[in-house]
């Protein structure tokens, strides 16, 4: 579905991505991405989403070299993603930055998101009075809408409690696995991402270390060394 | 509310957002009757206000109002402030004018030549402009109006424009069945512009309440989410600029209709700084605010100049409104209006600059 083939990304002197090769084929999976501050995860995810262009490398989806798409071709081609920093529509309600959202994209099925995330009683409410909690939910929906076949989350759980957290993943896994989409999720909560990931992708200094299950990447010794430590 | 409901209400109402309450259909009703009875009750404004001078005062404030709700439409919507929104009042009024002088078309004609050439140019403009960020926008709309002033006073164009003398128009037919006379008795044409006004309302809200509206905003509120949601963001400014345009040119075709001139002061910065005062007093986040503040700032410059301190009462009054009413006299009304119900909605406006109007 997904294939990054030798990316790299330059800012300056400084290498952000430098061949970075990926293949996300299997729906209904979730591909976590970890690694320390710096590794190069949200640049991937900016880069595959649009964002940024890459400096070398293709990234293919579905059959078609992207590089040059825009970010709305992507959404329109079944690529969504949500923000590290929440990203809502703060002067309209839940419901209509949700339903404008899907209507463009010809998607009905918008209660099943709200249900799943537990937006219903936040519905009627303008985003910029809801619980930050309660928005970064949105920010997630409003990836989800329009019936996606990857979804990117950028530090989804950010801010939240690890009640939250657990939570907000548990809403994540199911309607991915349901939906059948294939979900690439950036997150510093490593318990989090070894619990809910199918794989992981371990960056460090925008190098791929390791691509595997959870558990072999947990007892990686490069893993290990550059990223886990004694969380392992 | 389960899934159910909401496939049920959510997905097939227009998706307003607001959950209907017992009796909600008729509290809702009450602000559209009240509005109809000011609709009506106001075509008969000349019946009661019998001065000529005041009449004619009222139609000035009332074209002002529509001048200044296209800018504030501009404004709550899309975030921006277009300084030069004279260009489209004056622009439409010197190319009626120039049709009228030089073709020998009906006045319909010319007035169908002044509003189709002003939306091609905005449409030019716009395309070119709504990509800029809001004060580089503001800037850039100035300066085209300001080249726009220059043009029309240049020599070499002196037997199109009028030069500084402007052009004197003399209709040759009627115009909805009113004669060049008719139009410029101001208890006539105050039924006219009343009108145009009302309809021009009705316009702006049914854009406001609609998808488009409501894109709009989120353009406004996050133009890069705008984007990730795989909705453009350019061609809904765009509309949202040549509708604002639009706008101007019809006040601006009411103008030279009732005045049966066109100058070069219709294009000048100082007007368009009544307009922006005009927002600033009425508020932008409505639709009655700007109309309301249009008139309101009319009458006020009638009576500041009668005493002979114009730019200083002007400005003392300005500073006093502004720093008393931030959101302007609509905002000040809205809030007012919240605390007496108690804010009975669940839509709550804590935002009166971003209000849904």
């Amino acid at each position: 579905m997904l294939i990054l083939e030798d990316l790299g990304v330059s800012y300056g002197n400084l290498r952000a991505l430098d061949s970075v090769n990926l293949r996300l084929s299997e729906e209904g999976r979730i591909h976590g991405v970890i690694g320390p501050n710096g590794a190069g995860k949200s640049t991937l995810m900016d880069v595959v989403s649009g964002r940024h262009r890459p400096g070398s490398g293709r990234i293919v989806w579905r059959g078609q070299d992207i590089g040059a798409k825009s970010v709305e071709w992507r959404r329109r081609h079944g690529m969504s993603r949500s923000f590290q920093r929440t990203s809502i529509f703060s002067t309209l309600t839940v419901l209509e930055q949700i339903e404008m959202v899907s209507s463009s994209l010809g998607d009905n099925d918008i209660a099943e998101i709200l249900d799943a995330l537990e937006l219903n009683h936040v519905c009627n409410r303008r985003a910029d009075t809801i619980a930050y909690g309660d928005q970064r939910r949105v920010d997630v929906a409003l990836a989800l809408v329009g019936k996606p076949k990857l979804i990117l989350l950028d530090e989804p759980a950010a801010g939240l409690s690890t009640g939250e957290t657990t939570a907000l993943f548990e809403h994540i896994a199911a309607l991915v696995r349901r939906r059948g989409i294939t979900a690439m999720i950036v997150e510093h909560d490593v318990a989090a991402v070894f619990r809910f990931c199918d794989v992981i992708t371990v960056l460090d200094l925008g190098r791929v270390i390791v691509t595997d299950a959870p558990s072999v990447v947990r007892a990686d010794p490069r893993v290990i060394s550059a990223y886990l430590g004694s969380a392992a | 509310m389960t899934s159910g409901e909401l496939q049920s209400s959510a997905l097939m109402r227009p998706a307003s957002g607001i959950t209907k309450a017992p009796g909600g259909r008729i509290r809702r009703g009450w602000p559209f009757a009240a509005l109809l009875l000011i609709f009506v009750a106001g075509l008969f404004v000349p019946a009661v206000v019998h001065s000529p001078f005041y009449q004619g005062l009222a139609n000035d404030g009332l074209i002002l109002g529509m001048l200044a709700l296209a800018t504030g439409f501009l404004m709550s919507q899309c975030n921006l402030v277009m300084f030069g929104v004279v260009m489209f009042y004056g622009g439409p009024a010197y190319l009626f004018a120039i049709a009228n002088t030089n073709f020998d078309w009906s006045t319909g004609a010319d007035v169908f030549a002044a509003c189709f050439g002003t939306l091609v140019g905005a449409a030019a403009i716009g395309a070119a402009f709504v990509r800029a960020k809001p004060l580089p926008f503001a800037m850039l709309t100035l300066a085209v109006s300001q080249m726009l002033r220059q043009a029309v006073v240049i020599t070499d164009f002196r037997p199109v424009t009028g030069g500084e003398d402007g052009l004197v128009i003399d209709l040759r037919d009627s115009f909805l069945g009113l004669t060049q006379a008719d139009l410029s008795t101001p208890s006539k044409f105050w039924v006219v512009v009343w009108i145009a006004t009302a309809l021009v309302l009705v316009v702006v809200w049914a854009v406001v309440h609609s998808r488009f509206g409501r894109i709009l905003r989120g353009i406004r509120d996050n133009e890069e989410r705008m984007r990730f949601s795989g909705i453009g963001t350019y061609w809904p400014r765009l509309a949202a600029f040549v509708l604002a345009a639009g706008i101007a040119s019809l006040a601006g075709i009411l103008h030279v209709l009732n005045s049966a001139f066109a100058s070069p002061e219709l294009l000048d910065f100082s007007l368009a700084g009544n307009v922006i005062a005009s927002v600033l007093i009425g508020g932008s986040a409505g639709l009655l605010g700007p109309v309301a503040g249009g008139v309101a700032f009319t009458l006020g410059l009638d009576q500041f100049a009668a005493s002979g301190h114009l730019q200083l009462f002007t400005g003392v009054a300005l500073v006093g409104i502004i720093a008393a009413l931030p959101n302007g006299v609509e905002g000040f009304v809205r809030a007012a209006l919240k605390r007496m119900t108690g804010n009975r909605t669940t839509r709550p406006n804590t935002d009166d600059a971003h209000a849904d109007p």
